[in-house]
């Protein structure tokens, strides 16, 4: 028996079996809403709770709070300082409710469990870091929540296949926090490579940024109100130090995979989608990294590392490379990113996708479009499936660049292929009491 | 590559005046005979074993309170001969207690014991400050008797690592390498090394599992019926090094005889031994990482990782380094972040071997987790048998951590002892046991979670209740994958048909249409018809996710007998699910009465439908669905175009017509031929109209004869404008002029005037010169002159120009002159490669014809579009004009803008020579403030700065750091270097990361701004992350944030005083981009008069 339990994968949203049409399209007004089938009364709120209150999370906080048909009843960190702060955000904003007298103040909890052990919280916002995305995505599938899930969805291969299934196991609506895909440029740019503008593409570029270094750290004490037992969860022990914590945690291996997972989850994933290679993934990878021999972080500093899919185009992962995604093609190449889109031959930024052609969902925006997919019960934009099979690219660059040579992967099977030392870096034991 | 060069070290005076001070007697190099000196100077290396970094002292130590030994000054004269030959340090020679001080050790980087004996001091301080001097990372060595010292005090045994104990032999022996790669026994070359000294016999805390025994005697081949051997086990070790807190320690009990110091081999051990315990030759990683505690140097983890790594492959190096790191988990000394460490590397590298190792460890706190970590990922049953025993053996959490593990395994075998485990346990151990047993699988695991299920309150239990459900659910997974559907399917059907919470049902449902969704689907069907929404999605999103082409099928078939609102839920599923078997069910719906639902089914169809639904699309689109229209666009499937096409036959005309117009809409390039039929054929009027509009969006170079035919046969102005307007387009996709002409151009003459005055639109159109010589034939036609003309002012290349010009100059109608001189001006601004010079030369001609204010006018606009100094002096002589001068200043005001910040010597005489002659003209002057801040929008950039840093401080990270005052605001010295001229990027953007490198730190820019007036100026500041601006001192502006840079994100206005003003920026640095611009500005947002930047010296 090998030592990582075998999971195999539990959705059949393409339908094996069935005659496969090219590609999918999908027509906007089919929304079960549209049909007039239920439009939701005044007061029929979709209520929320806020899992891990730092910038993702009181970021998001803020534009659900916005929408006018959620109410946030709960939020929830082990940081009592964020705790708070987030609570009297969301009080301040529902101030005049309260006076009114339909709200009864926010809750706020320092254990996520007591959050979601709630009946009347139908959905979670989860911006916890990455070693805890799996265990509170999965608790709250299976207490029945929905849930807008930061990315990078998870720590490990094993973790995110567990979570994607645990999220379609129980019918649940998921939202991965890549607002990308929400973003009428990006979707502009993979619109164009889909519909074949650039000829057959040969290889793709996801330019992300440098990991940063830091200094040896020495132990601290704890701060008060800081449950840093709790905060480390499933993660290895490690004594208390600031720069472990609340956002530098991404650069430290135990908790995250550093910009490759922190910027990858957003560029590989918009890779994936102008490919329309989103529920597969490469079967050869191979690359560079530099991991920092000292210091508090360990995730790689600079790295390129390359990934062979079945068809023959290569996705290169790098930070040798302007931020952004890059298609090449016979015809011509698409470049965009968050501040401009480019095309050569340049005529292209000027065409117009026909309604015949393949026409990527659109949204009213990222935070909305989760709002209505929780009604209608229909996938959102930035599903849980997609954004596994793209942060598992990320895993498996970071596992090949520190295993030092090539990995062959099988993306059916979601295994290595031959490769028993790459196996065990596809999943960590997590320390008691905490299980997937 | 080692370098031989020597470094002295220079003396300062009061360390010269110590090193005399208390050099003490007898270690003199008069002490030793000149014969002695030369033999050790032949023997020493020339050069270090490693280039030190840095400067590096030693203190030679030979106080004994006991036996002198009589090498001891050869031992003093060699060791501080080492340093100075190769530089590898500097060493100060005592026998003075005072050594020992805090102040005084912290000189040192190590010490030599040199064949020290008895309690050299008493003072308990002083013992206390030579042990924090280890282990705070200092070196310590000793040679031959330094083991036979303060007995009586244990910490000096255990730090040097062993007792004197005898000294059986006294001849040649020799000695065995223990360890032929570690870096200090480089010098033997893997061989063993004959010797003759005194040999020491050592005694406690001598152990081999404290200390890396590098050479040692070889029992074998040596005498050991000696008197005086009382060790029974032939472990006599001569040189050893260990790990001391931070510290090193390195031993050779060499050094009796004289001439040991001039034996070069040993000299070189003796080197890289001392090279060692200062730390700048690096030993066994394995014994720096067993004092590692986290927040130190993880150099010693990193080396062993990339060993492990490299071994990783290679079975026989893996199982040597697995035995080491085993070692590190066995061992007593190593500390708990050493063990935890070993075990993140036996993850990846531990086998068979290391399973009792770990085991033993499951029931430590401290290690547990780590224990598992690497047993988790080892393959094999070994693992297996010790987690189910641990499971007996341990309680409360530990024992959690274990059911958590045998879960992960997935050894179905441990079933049975689970649930078992599960018995009269508190709440969290049972739920960790129902977990694992969801994980596991197989009948012995349902039947316990089953049992469990029923059992546990809700209430009482909620957490165990809904464990046990999801664990039933995951093991009917398991039955699913393992093909064992039927009893996967009554396990579902159970859980769903219990009052479970919804979402348990809903996955309950969920499995049960995965696993066989035939039986299902009057379930699902009816939940499209619940009160709950939630279901009723749940119901439509299990209709797209179920697979088997035979349930869309079966689905499908239901659709007839169902309620309106049903049924268009169902459609809508049924075309998210994309299969097209439904196409044929939803179609019928077609005909419903709910006006709904035909909606509904007709959007579907642009999922599902196929080719043979176009004919009913098309007929609603033709009487005016709109929906119907966008599903037959949209329709994708094979020989969807072609059924289209056939269409254009049908007997309705506006089925034809719809067909025609459906076609140009889905790009439909491959039924040119029919579309051109219809547009010939019809005999409806609006269906060739049709026609011909798709066909301007699809026809290519082989429609054009047919299309010309066409505009000859067109009997009615709408067709003659259809048929135009599609050659036109047709012809505008086509780079071949010739190519579109010569059909027009062979038609011509056969055309009647109609069709000719059209043809001769076009071919204005298309341009080039074969269609210019049909036109200038045509100008001498009266009938089609106009038309000619029409053609010519349209033209689409500037091949009409001199035509036009012509025209313009010699037309005696003005209706003609006017429309030739647009007509003009209009081909000279068509885009061109043309040399502006020229562009400017056409103007200049057409200036010359004018003849009214007009026509001025336009020349002056076309002109306004010439980028060119040339264009900006033809408009500057229209100034004087009157009439047209206010038109000519905003054209000069517009070539202006284009010219940019290239030509500023033309265009600001120019600018100011405008606001001169319209000084009351309000929009002017405000068109001329915009033009000249787009000029200067990248000037006045402070480009010449000097920078300091980085500063940090302890804990303090990116935004806290903010507040910190450092030298350059403090006025303490400061070190100043001058930006570079490269390190930054357009226009006037610092990139602080190329000149220098931190996280959690800042940065400061100065710059000298010298005014020649007290004035107010304005500052745009852009920062990545933080900026706080000090003017002379005060701060003038401070944002802590933490943010990407754009130009003039901050803007504040500041005082400049007269002379000389210091602009200090500080740029704080969270992680990532580190950048800072800084723009001077007059308040009003203009160039600032009378200030310069001074030159950094």
């Amino acid at each position: 028996m090998s030592g990582r339990r075998r999971l195999t994968r539990r959705t059949f949203i393409r339908h094996a079996g069935v005659a496969a049409i090219a590609s999918p399209q999908i027509i906007p007004s089919l929304a079960l809403g549209a049909a007039g089938m239920y439009r939701p009364a005044p007061s029929n709120r979709i209520t929320m709770g806020l899992i891990g209150c730092g910038g993702m999370g009181q970021g998001n906080l803020r534009s659900f709070l916005r929408q006018g048909d959620v109410q946030v009843l709960a939020v929830c960190d082990p940081d009592t300082q964020r705790r708070e702060s987030a609570k009297r955000a969301v009080d301040e904003y529902y101030a005049d409710q309260t006076t009114a007298g339909t709200y009864h103040g926010c809750a706020a909890y320092n254990d996520f469990r007591d959050l979601l052990a709630r009946d009347d919280i139908d959905t979670i916002i989860q911006a916890t870091p990455d070693h805890w995305h799996a265990l509170v995505v999965i608790a709250a599938a299976r207490a029945g929540k929905d849930i807008y899930g930061e990315k990078p969805l998870s720590l490990t291969i094993s973790q995110g296949r567990a979570m994607s299934d645990a999220v379609a196991r129980y019918g649940r609506v998921f939202q991965t926090g890549s607002q990308q895909r929400s973003d009428s440029r990006f979707r502009f740019a993979c619109e164009l490579v889909r519909n074949g503008r650039i000829g057959t593409v040969r290889r793709v570029t996801c330019g992300l940024p440098t990991t940063p270094t830091t200094g040896n750290h020495p132990p601290q004490p704890v701060p008060d109100g800081f449950d840093y037992d709790l905060w480390l969860g499933p993660a290895p022990w490690a004594p208390f130090n600031e720069y472990r914590t609340h956002w530098n945690f991404r650069w430290i291996l135990d908790y995250s995979g550093g910009q490759v997972t922190d910027w990858g989850a957003h560029h590989i994933d918009i890779a994936h989608w102008g490919l329309g290679l989103t529920d597969t993934g490469p079967v050869h990878v191979e690359g560079v990294g530099e991991f920092p021999i000292d210091g508090l972080y360990d995730a790689a500093t600079n790295y390129r590392f390359t990934c062979t899919y079945a068809t023959g185009v290569q996705i290169t992962v790098t930070n040798d490379f302007e931020n952004g995604v890059k298609w090449e093609g016979d015809d011509g190449w698409v470049f965009v990113n968050r501040g401009r889109i480019d095309a050569e031959p340049k005529s292209l930024l000027s065409d117009v996708i026909g309604p015949n052609e393949i026409q990527l969902p659109r949204s009213k925006g990222h935070h909305r479009d989760f709002l209505e997919c929780v009604r209608s019960r229909r996938e959102p934009i930035a599903p849980i499936e997609h954004a596994h099979r793209t942060i598992t690219v990320s895993h498996l660059g970071n596992i090949a660049m520190q295993i030092g040579r090539a990995v062959r992967w099988n993306p059916q099977t979601e295994m290595f292929v031959d490769d028993p030392q790459a196996e065990r870096m596809a999943d960590r034991a997590m320390r008691e009491p905490w299980r997937l | 590559m080692m370098k031989t060069k020597l470094r002295r070290r220079t003396l300062t005076a009061t360390s010269l005046t110590a090193c005399l001070l208390l050099m003490a007697p007898g270690a003199d190099a008069a002490d030793i005979p000149d014969d002695a000196i030369n033999r050790i100077e032949q023997a020493l290396p020339d050069a270090p074993t490693v280039q030190p970094s840095e400067p590096r002292t030693i203190l030679i130590f030979s106080l004994c309170k006991g036996y002198r030994h009589g090498s001891i000054p050869y031992g003093v004269h060699a060791f501080t001969r080492l340093g100075e030959r190769t530089g590898a340090y500097t060493a100060i020679v005592s026998e003075d207690t005072a050594m020992f001080t805090r102040e005084n050790l912290a000189r040192f980087d190590a010490i030599i014991f040199n064949n020290s004996t008895g309690a050299l001091f008493t003072d308990p301080q002083l013992k206390q400050n030579l042990i924090d001097f280890v282990k705070q990372g200092g070196g310590i060595v000793g040679i031959h008797a330094a083991t036979d010292c303060f007995y009586d005090w244990p910490e000096y045994g255990e730090m040097m690592g062993a007792y004197f104990h005898g000294h059986p032999w006294h001849e040649q022996v020799t000695l065995k390498l223990d360890d032929a790669d570690h870096p200090v026994n480089a010098v033997f070359q893997g061989e063993p090394f004959v010797i003759t000294d005194e040999i020491y016999q050592f005694k406690e805390p001598y152990s081999r599992d404290r200390l890396h025994v590098l050479l040692s005697l070889d029992a074998a081949a040596t005498d050991m019926e000696k008197d005086g051997i009382h060790r029974a086990d032939g472990d006599f070790a001569v040189s050893w090094v260990r790990a001391y807190g931070k510290g090193r320690v390195f031993y050779c009990s060499l050094g009796h005889r004289n001439e040991i110091f001039w034996n070069p081999t040993v000299l070189q051990h003796y080197l890289d031994g001392i090279q060692f315990a200062i730390g700048d030759l690096p030993g066994d990683p394995f014994d720096a990482v067993t004092t590692y505690q986290f927040g130190e140097s993880r150099l010693p983890l990193s080396e062993i990782a990339g060993q492990v790594r490299d071994a990783l492959g290679d079975p026989e190096r893996e199982r040597e380094i697995e035995g080491r790191l085993i070692g590190l988990l066995s061992s007593d000394e190593a500390t708990i972040a050493c063990k935890m460490f070993a075990c993140r590397q036996l993850a990846l590298a531990g086998g068979d071997a290391s399973v009792p190792v770990l085991a033993d460890l499951l029931d430590d706190p401290q290690l547990a987790h780590m224990a598992r970590y690497a047993l988790e990922r080892i393959p094999g049953k070994a693992v297996d048998t010790v987690l189910i025993q641990a499971l007996h053996e341990l309680d409360g959490e530990l024992r959690i951590g274990v059911i958590n593990s045998i879960g992960e395994r997935g050894n179905r075998r441990a079933a049975k002892t689970l649930f078992k485990a599960a018995v009269g346990v508190d709440e969290p151990t049972r739920l960790a046991v129902v977990e694992a047993m969801g994980k596991l699988g197989g009948s012995q695991a349902v039947s316990a979670l089953t049992r469990i299920a029923a059992t546990s309150d809700a209430n009482d239990a909620p957490r165990v209740k809904a464990a046990a459900l999801d664990g039933l659910l995951r093991c009917a997974e398991i039955m699913v994958d393992e093909g064992e559907t039927d009893r996967a399917a009554a396990l579902y059907r159970t859980l769903y048909d219990e009052p479970n919470p919804q979402h348990v049902r809903v996955a309950a449902l969920r499995g049960l249409v995965l696993a066989d969704p035939l039986p299902v689907i009057d379930v699902v069907i009816g939940l499209l018809e619940d009160e709950d929404p939630a279901w009723r999605g749940t119901a439509a999103r299990l209709i797209v996710e179920m697979p088997t082409a035979e349930a869309t099928r079966l689905y499908a078939t239901q659709l007839t007998d169902l309620q309106p609102s049903t049924q268009i839920l169902l459609m809508n599923a049924l075309a998210d699910r994309g299969d097209r078997a439904a196409g044929p069910m939803v179609a019928a719906l077609i005909d419903s009465a709910d006006l709904a639902v035909t909606q509904a089914a007709v959007r579907a169809l642009a999922r599902i439908g196929d080719a043979s639904h176009t004919a009913l699309l098309a007929e609603l689109a033709a009487r005016g669905d709109a929906q119907a229209r966008m599903s037959l666009d949209r329709l994708r499937a094979e020989g969807a175009d072609e059924a289209i096409a056939s269409l254009l036959y049908a007997r309705a005309a506006n089925v034809r017509r719809e067909a025609a117009r459906s076609l140009g809409s889905r790009a439909a390039v491959g039924q040119v031929s029919p579309l051109i039929r219809t547009a010939s054929n019809d005999p409806d009027e609006l269906a060739r109209i049709a026609a011909l509009r798709s066909l301007g969006l699809l026809a290519g170079q082989d429609a054009l004869r047919d299309l010309v035919h066409l505009l000859l046969r067109a009997d009615n102005p709408h067709l003659q404008a259809a048929t135009s307007d599609c050659l036109i387009a047709v012809c505008t996709r086509i780079d071949d002029r010739a190519a579109c002409a010569t059909p027009i151009a062979d038609a011509f003459d056969d055309a009647d005037m109609p069709a000719k005055r059209s043809l001769l639109v076009v071919l204005g159109h298309v341009g080039g010169p074969v269609a210019l010589d049909v036109v200038r034939e045509a100008i001498d036609e009266p009938a089609l002159a106009d038309a000619a003309l029409d053609a010519l002012t349209n033209w689409s290349d500037v091949g009409a120009a001199d035509d036009l010009f012509a025209i313009a100059q010699q037309a005696t109608d003005p209706v003609q002159r006017i429309t030739a001189f647009i007509g003009y001006i209009r081909v000279i601004n068509l885009p061109s490669a043309r040399d502006p010079v020229e562009t400017v030369n056409m103007y200049r001609r057409a200036a010359g014809i004018a003849t009214n204010d007009a026509e001025h006018r336009l020349v002056l606009t076309g002109l306004a579009g010439v980028p060119h100094t040339d264009a900006l002096r033809l408009i500057e002589g229209y100034l004087s004009h009157e009439s047209v001068s206010r038109d000519a200043a905003s054209a000069l005001l517009a070539i202006a803008r284009l010219l940019g910040e290239q030509h500023r010597d033309v265009t600001q005489p120019a600018i100011d020579n405008i606001l001169r002659l319209f000084p009351d003209d309000a929009e002017l002057t405000y068109q001329a403030g915009h033009v000249v801040n787009d000029i200067e929008r990248n000037e006045g950039f402070i480009t010449t700065w000097r920078f300091a840093g980085p500063f940090a401080q302890e804990n303090t990270g990116g935004e806290a750091i903010f507040d910190v005052a450092f030298a350059p605001e403090t006025g303490d010295e400061v070190h100043w270097q001058a930006m570079p001229a490269d390190a930054f990027s357009e226009p006037g953007i610092y990139n602080l990361n190329e000149v220098v490198v931190g996280s959690n730190c800042c940065a400061y820019l100065e710059a000298i701004i010298v005014s020649d007036r007290e004035q107010q100026a304005r500052l745009e500041v852009g920062s990545d992350d933080g900026v706080k601006v000090l003017l002379n001192g005060e701060v003038v502006h401070a944002n802590s944030v933490m943010r990407g840079l754009s130009v003039g994100q901050d803007v504040f206005t500041v005082t400049l005083a007269p002379g000389r003003n210091v602009l200090l920026l500080k740029i704080t640095q969270g992680g990532g981009g580190w950048q800072a611009c800084c723009r001077i500005r007059a308040a009003t947002g203009f160039a600032l008069q009378g200030v310069t930047i001074e030159s950094p010296r």
